[in-house]
């Protein structure tokens, strides 16, 4: 020890507190990382969601085909319907003046439900049920119109690849994603059931199936038949609402068309 | 259904960690300040050579603390995780255990009428390293060389 050390403390030093550690709220801080995480999450969702959409056109039909081949086996059937289906759907592709480059397929699906959809790889799905309640050829070539419509402005693909989209922002976040499922999409048996369609594919896919009808039929009256039970019987709606919105504003607008 | 399960039983596991996680900091901010007055007397120094005369004997005293991290905390420190920033929640348990490691490292040399406690260091490793979903602990150990005068 020398002497031109300063002496030794006797003891230690107060700390001032708050240096180290900040004592704040901890609830303050979540609120704000939630919302500024939620906000960015949805606006990057979005922004997937609509690009992927967007893109989603340009993939060619017979990609599709390729993945919903092996879901679309397991309906396949000879039965007296689908044939009858085959039929009336190829005559209205005629009418739609589609190419046939790929085959666009119904099967008929012995089930109470009424429901019919378009899935991708060109495959249309009619329940026993919702053929039950048509009574009149036209009514059941305005579902196989709409549908077919779908498919040839490849709505199903572009809902699939948003969805898809959405989900892979979800499972980067959690952090707890199955990326294994983004190849198999087969794995999303139901998501292929119930894609969702926006009101202007909807209204587009109407006019297209009216185009079609009235090239086939002198008079287009009861073209809205499926829409007038549906607005009717809620009761019994709300599985094929939910991807059909809004029958009321649907038979307006083919009301409108027939009085033209 | 499994959501909602999801849902209720992340509410609780935030909710409790929040409740016993920061009634237990409270407290034992409470003891740190109350035991640091106490063994203020204990003098701690980073040097390595003593400044001292007349040294009976030397020894070296320790003070190890093990802590966990809540559900809260690590919550809250993931969430900050994806967008930087101090991780405030970790801050507040690291400084406690640094503290809690030195004032278990005092109680030892005072217990043998230290003066001083010399040449300080410390040492931090995690337990549950790299371990996904495992709720963080690490240990903090505090050592230095007690100087015991006349």
């Amino acid at each position: 020890m020398t002497d031109d050390q300063e002496p030794m403390p006797s003891q230690n030093p107060v700390i001032p507190e708050g240096i180290n550690a900040v004592r704040e709220n901890p609830f303050k801080e979540l609120l704000l990382l939630t919302t500024g995480i939620a906000v960015a999450l949805v606006i990057v969702s979005l922004v997937l969601w609509q690009s992927l959409s967007w893109g989603a056109k340009f993939i060619p039909l017979s990609w599709e085909m390729r993945i919903s081949d092996s879901i679309a086996q397991q309906f396949e059937d000879t039965s007296e319907q689908s044939m009858m289906l085959q039929a009336r759907l190829d005559h209205i592709l005629q009418a739609m003046e589609y190419d046939g480059k790929v085959p666009l397929q119904v099967h008929y699906v012995d089930d109470d439900l009424v429901n019919a959809f378009a899935t991708i790889g060109g495959h249309i799905f009619v329940f026993r049920g919702l053929m039950d309640i048509l009574q009149t050829d036209i009514g059941l070539d305005m579902v196989l119109a709409h549908e077919a419509a779908h498919i040839l402005n490849r709505d199903p693909i572009q809902s699939l690849a948003g969805a898809v989209g959405v989900q892979l922002v979800v499972a980067l976040i959690t952090g707890n994603g199955d990326f294994g499922q983004m190849n198999g999409i087969i794995d999303m048996g139901n998501q292929l059931m119930f894609l969702t369609y926006s009101r202007e594919q909807e209204r587009v896919a109407d006019a297209m199936a009216l185009d079609a009808l009235a090239s086939l039929y002198d008079d287009l009256t009861g073209a809205d038949e499926l829409f007038v039970w549906f607005a009717q019987d809620d009761n019994d709606a709300p599985e094929f609402l939910s991807s059909h919105p809004l029958p009321d504003a649907r038979i307006e607008a083919i009301r409108n068309r027939l009085s033209q | 259904m499994e959501n909602f399960i999801g849902l209720i039983s992340f509410l609780v596991l935030m909710i409790a960690g929040y409740l016993f996680g920061s009634y237990a900091e409270r407290k034992h901010y409470k003891s740190i300040l109350q035991r640091e007055e106490q063994y203020r007397n204990v003098v701690l120094m980073a040097l390595r050579l003593p400044r001292v005369s007349h040294v009976e004997h030397t020894q070296l005293v320790s003070g190890s603390v093990v802590i966990s991290v809540d559900y809260f905390k690590r919550f809250l420190a993931s969430l900050r995780m994806l967008v930087g920033g101090r991780l405030n929640s970790y801050e507040s348990l690291l400084d406690r255990a640094r503290r809690e490691a030195i004032l278990r490292m005092q109680k030892q040399a005072s217990d043998m009428n230290a003066s001083s406690v010399y040449n300080i260091k410390f040492e931090t490793s995690s337990i549950s390293k790299g371990q996904k979903d495992r709720v963080g602990s690490i240990e903090v150990l505090a050592y230095g060389t007690a100087i015991v005068g006349k």
